[in-house]
C-alpha cells in the first residue's frame, strides 16, 4: 500500500491541507475509472487512456530521441503492444507508471541502436526497474539537454530544425541562409558530440 | 532516517538540479514500490507543466486503431433526368467554391507556422531569428513559414504573449493583434495582452513603437498601454511591470485584485466561466502571489484565503459563502 505523501510546504501561500489527499483520490479514480471501462468497452478504454497519456508521453520521449517523429513512433509503439498483447489485463502497477516505463525503456534501447557502440538487443519485454535505474534514465535526460546547450548557437539551430523538428537539410539551408552543405557539417558536429557524451550511458 | 522526498525535490530532479546528495535520498525512497507509483505520478504532472511539444493525439489514435473518421455522406443524385443537368451545374459550383475556401484555408496553414496553447497550458517557444515567445494559457502564435528573419519578422497574436525580440540591426520585428494595434520594436522586452475587448502592452526594456488606429506612439520601460473597445486608450507607468508576465512560471500574482477581475484571469487561463451567488462576492479583493498549475490549486487557495466555497458544474465556477 501506499505511503501517504509529504505535502510541499515550501510556498507559504500554497495550501496543502489536505489537497494531496484529494489530488490522489481523484488520480485512483481516474486510473479505476480506466480499468472499468476497459472491462467493458476495451475499445473505448484503450481511446480514452490514449487520449490522456499519449500528449505527455510524446514530450517525455522527446527529452531522450530529441526528434518528434521517434517520440511520436516510439509512444505509438507501446500503446499498440498494450492494446495487442492485451496487457490491460495483466499490468499490475497502475497504467501510467507501466506506460511511462515502457516509454522510458524504449526510448533508451532506441538510444542504444542509434549512439551505442554495439546493436542492442531486441526489445525485451518491460520489466519494472530498481531504483537506481530509474534516477539514471532521469540523469540521462537531463545529460542529453545539457549537451545540446553547449552546442555552438548555429550548430544547435541547425540540431533542433532538423533532429527535433524533422526539417529537410535543405530547407534548413534557405531559412538560415547557409549552404547545404554547411548544415550537414552542424548535424555530424552535433550528433558526433552526442555519441561522445551518451557513451558512458550507452553500455 | 525520516525520509521526507516531496513534489518539489522530485520536479527540481527532473530538471535536472539534484546534489548527489539529494539523489542519494531519492534512490532510497523509491526502494518502495509504492513510492514508484508516486514517482511517475509527479513525473506524468511535471510532463503536463513542462510539455515540450503537444502532438496531434486524435489523428494517431484514428491511425492506431484504424477507425477513420467517417466522411460525409455523398450527396445522392436525383434520377429526374430534367433536373440533372442543373444539379451538376450546382453540385459544380459548390465544388469550385469548396476548392477555393480549401486552397485559401490552406494557404495560410502553408505560409504561416502556427503554435497554440491550450487552457491552463504556458508555453515558450523559440523563432527561427532567436527571439523568444512565452505564450500564456489559450493563445496562439503565427509567423512566416519562410522568409521569417530574412524577409520580415512580422508575427500575429491573439491572447497573451511575452516577447523577448534580439536585435537585429535593420529588421524590424512587428507584433500584430486583431486590435487594430501593432507594435514595432528594434530589440526589447515586452508583453502583449489580447483578448475579448481588451489589449495592453507592457514594456520592460528597451524600446517600442505602438500602432494603435492611425496613432502612433512611444513606449518608455515600465509603461502600460490599455485600449478597450469604445474606450479611450491610455498609457500609465508601472513600478513593477515583471509583474504583469508573472504567469510564465504559473505564478498568480494579485495586487488588491478584485473577485471580478479574477473571473477574467480564470476565464482566459482555464476556460471556466465564474458565477457570484452573491453579488457582493465579486467586489472582495485579494493581495498576494500563489503558484498554480490548474484551476482547481487556484480555487482552492481563493476559497480558503476569503473562507468562502466553490463548486465546478459544466465549465462554470460557482462562488458562495
Amino acid at each position: 500500500m501506499k505511503e501517504p505523501k509529504q505535502s510541499s510546504g515550501n510556498n507559504p501561500l500554497r495550501i496543502a491541507v489536505d489537497k494531496d489527499a484529494d489530488e490522489q483520490a481523484l488520480l485512483m479514480d481516474n486510473e479505476t475509472f480506466i480499468r472499468v471501462i476497459l472491462k467493458d468497452d476495451p475499445e473505448k478504454g484503450f481511446a480514452v487512456l490514449f487520449k490522456k497519456y499519449y500528449g505527455p508521453l510524446c514530450s517525455h520521449a522527446t527529452r531522450f530521441v530529441y526528434s518528434k517523429e521517434i517520440a511520436q513512433d516510439i509512444v505509438s509503439e507501446v500503446f499498440l503492444n498494450f492494446w495487442n498483447k492485451q496487457l490491460y489485463l495483466s499490468v499490475t502497477s497502475t497504467f501510467r507508471a507501466y506506460l511511462y516505463t515502457a516509454v522510458r525503456n524504449n526510448a533508451y534501447n532506441h538510444l542504444k541502436q542509434e549512439f551505442g557502440e554495439k546493436l542492442a538487443t531486441t526489445t525485451e519485454p518491460v520489466e519494472d526497474l530498481d531504483p537506481q535505474s530509474i534516477l539514471l534514465l532521469g540523469e540521462l535526460m537531463t545529460k542529453i539537454e545539457r549537451t545540446i546547450e553547449t552546442f555552438p548557437p548555429q550548430c544547435q539551430k541547425v540540431f533542433l530544425l532538423s533532429r527535433f523538428e524533422g526539417r529537410k537539410n535543405r530547407e534548413i539551408a534557405d531559412e538560415l541562409q547557409i549552404r547545404p552543405k554547411t548544415v550537414e557539417a552542424h548535424m555530424m558536429k552535433a550528433l558526433s558530440i552526442l555519441k561522445k557524451t551518451l557513451s558512458e550511458y550507452l553500455k | 532516517m525520516e525520509n521526507s522526498v516531496d513534489k518539489h525535490i522530485l520536479f527540481e530532479n527532473f530538471s535536472g538540479r539534484s546534489t548527489p546528495l539529494r539523489k542519494q535520498q531519492i534512490e532510497d525512497w523509491l526502494r518502495d514500490p509504492g513510492n514508484i507509483e508516486c514517482y511517475y505520478e509527479w513525473l506524468d504532472e511535471w510532463e503536463r507543466t513542462n510539455s515540450l511539444f503537444t502532438p496531434d493525439t486524435a489523428t494517431t489514435l484514428n491511425n492506431i486503431t484504424g477507425h477513420q473518421q467517417t466522411s460525409p455522406q455523398p450527396v445522392p443524385s436525383t434520377s429526374r433526368p430534367k433536373t440533372l443537368i442543373r444539379f451538376r451545374l450546382i453540385a459544380a459550383a459548390i465544388a469550385t467554391i469548396a476548392l477555393i475556401t480549401a486552397i485559401y484555408a490552406l494557404k495560410n496553414i502553408f505560409l504561416y507556422r502556427s503554435m497554440s496553447t491550450a487552457y491552463g497550458e504556458t508555453r515558450s517557444i523559440i523563432l527561427p531569428d532567436g527571439s523568444l515567445v512565452s505564450m500564456n494559457a489559450n493563445t496562439t502564435v503565427r509567423y512566416s513559414r519562410f522568409g521569417f528573419g530574412k524577409n520580415n519578422r512580422d508575427v500575429f497574436l491573439s491572447g497573451e504573449a511575452d516577447f523577448t525580440v534580439t536585435h537585429s540591426g535593420s529588421q524590424p520585428f512587428t507584433v500584430n493583434t486583431d486590435k487594430d494595434l501593432k507594435v514595432r520594436v528594434l530589440g526589447t522586452r515586452f508583453t502583449v495582452y489580447t483578448r475579448g475587448e481588451k489589449a495592453t502592452v507592457v514594456l520592460r526594456e528597451g524600446k517600442v513603437e505602438l500602432q494603435y488606429k492611425e496613432e502612433k506612439q512611444l513606449l518608455q520601460p515600465g509603461d502600460l498601454f490599455t485600449a478597450h473597445k469604445g474606450a479611450r486608450a491610455n498609457v500609465r507607468h508601472v513600478a513593477n511591470p515583471e509583474n504583469l508576465s508573472a504567469w510564465k512560471d504559473h505564478e498568480f500574482l494579485f495586487e488588491e485584485t478584485s473577485m471580478s477581475e479574477l473571473a477574467g484571469m480564470i476565464k482566459d487561463n482555464f476556460g471556466l466561466s465564474v458565477h457570484f451567488d452573491d453579488q457582493a462576492l465579486s467586489n472582495r479583493r485579494i493581495s498576494g502571489s500563489l503558484h498554480a498549475d490548474t484551476a482547481t490549486e487556484l480555487l482552492d487557495v481563493i476559497a480558503q484565503l476569503l473562507n468562502i466555497h466553490y463548486t465546478i458544474r459544466e465549465g462554470t465556477v460557482y462562488f458562495s459563502e
